[in-house]
């Protein structure tokens, strides 16, 4: 997928384990597996706002697009 | 509230169960029991008209106020509607005919219904489960769709088979009419309208029946093909 999600980054920088994480945007840590190991075909508006708010950062520092 | 797939599940499982005894209980006992024999090959049977009857009459005496009145020269054709004739009786070769292709619906047809049967309550049992839109289910329900398609031409095919391979010879080599000299014009099975089939409704509209499953499965495809979808979507 062309779309990669650099969530491990973003959580290594602010200190989060995938556990406290998926507490605080308030989704299953199955699905935030997903999101890290970029096997999801798409992101709701409300999961990336959540992200962003807990990360602390714009949008474009999660998402990156890589040509294949 | 009632739980419709399980109350489905059970009956398709006791309908296959009761197909699955029949696909072995019957061929034995027509072939094993007199009395059954007797009365299901024996037994005067009527058959629809498939293809173009004709009567031929030429030079049969007639008989009019009791006296001799010349002779009918009469021939009609394209006849419809049901004949009832004793043909067991006639020879043994015609007997086992009879009673092979009984056998055959009797094989052809529980077989079917042990397999549709059996695909219904999987079904039944995947939908109890949550599993509505899955690879199983558009497979399994493929599989109906064709086999209704599958069992309705080799219905078809059976049954012209049977009245040309049946009529043609009885009317050609057995039947002769009293007080008549007569003759069967030649059976032509394409000639006349297809009328032939295991139930009253012709055998027709299971092909429609299996056409429109077909069409369903490709839309659980479809349904699949979605949910796989938002299941990845976080």
């Amino acid at each position: 997928m062309p779309i990669r999600l650099n969530l491990d980054r973003m959580m290594e920088q602010r200190g989060f384990t995938l556990t406290e994480l998926a507490k605080r945007v308030d989704i299953t840590l199955a699905n935030l597996s997903i999101l890290k190991t970029n096997k999801a075909k798409a992101v709701r508006f409300s999961t990336l706002e959540a992200l962003c708010r807990e990360l602390r950062c714009q949008p474009g520092d999660l998402l990156e697009y890589e040509k294949d | 509230m009632t739980n419709l797939p399980r109350n489905l599940r059970k009956l398709f499982g006791f309908l296959r169960a009761i197909s699955l005894l029949a696909l072995f209980a019957w061929p034995l006992v027509l072939l094993v029991n007199p009395w059954i024999q007797k009365h299901f090959v024996d037994a005067p049977k009527s058959m629809h008209s498939i293809g173009e009857f004709a009567f031929i009459a030429r030079d049969a005496p007639l008989i009019l106020a009791g006296k001799p009145a010349g002779s009918l020269q009469m021939e009609v054709s394209m006849l419809r509607g049901n004949g009832s004739i004793n043909l067991a009786a006639v020879d043994d070769r015609l007997r086992w005919t009879i009673t092979l292709y009984g056998l055959g619906i009797i094989v052809v047809t529980s077989g079917w219904y042990v397999l549709l049967f059996g695909f219904l309550r999987r079904i039944c049992l995947n939908v109890e489960h949550g599993d509505v839109f899955t690879r199983e289910n558009v497979k399994l329900m493929a599989s109906i769709g064709w086999g209704l398609i599958g069992y309705s031409l080799i219905s078809i095919l059976g049954a012209i088979y049977f009245q040309g391979a049946i009529v043609t010879y009885s009317l050609h080599e057995q039947v002769q009419l009293q007080g008549a000299a007569s003759e069967w014009l030649t059976f032509d099975p394409l000639a006349g309208e297809l009328s032939f089939g295991f139930g009253e409704n012709g055998v027709f509209s299971d092909i429609l029946l299996g056409a429109l499953v077909l069409l369903l499965s490709r839309a659980f495809q479809q349904g699949l093909n979605l949910k796989a979808e938002n299941d990845l979507t976080v």
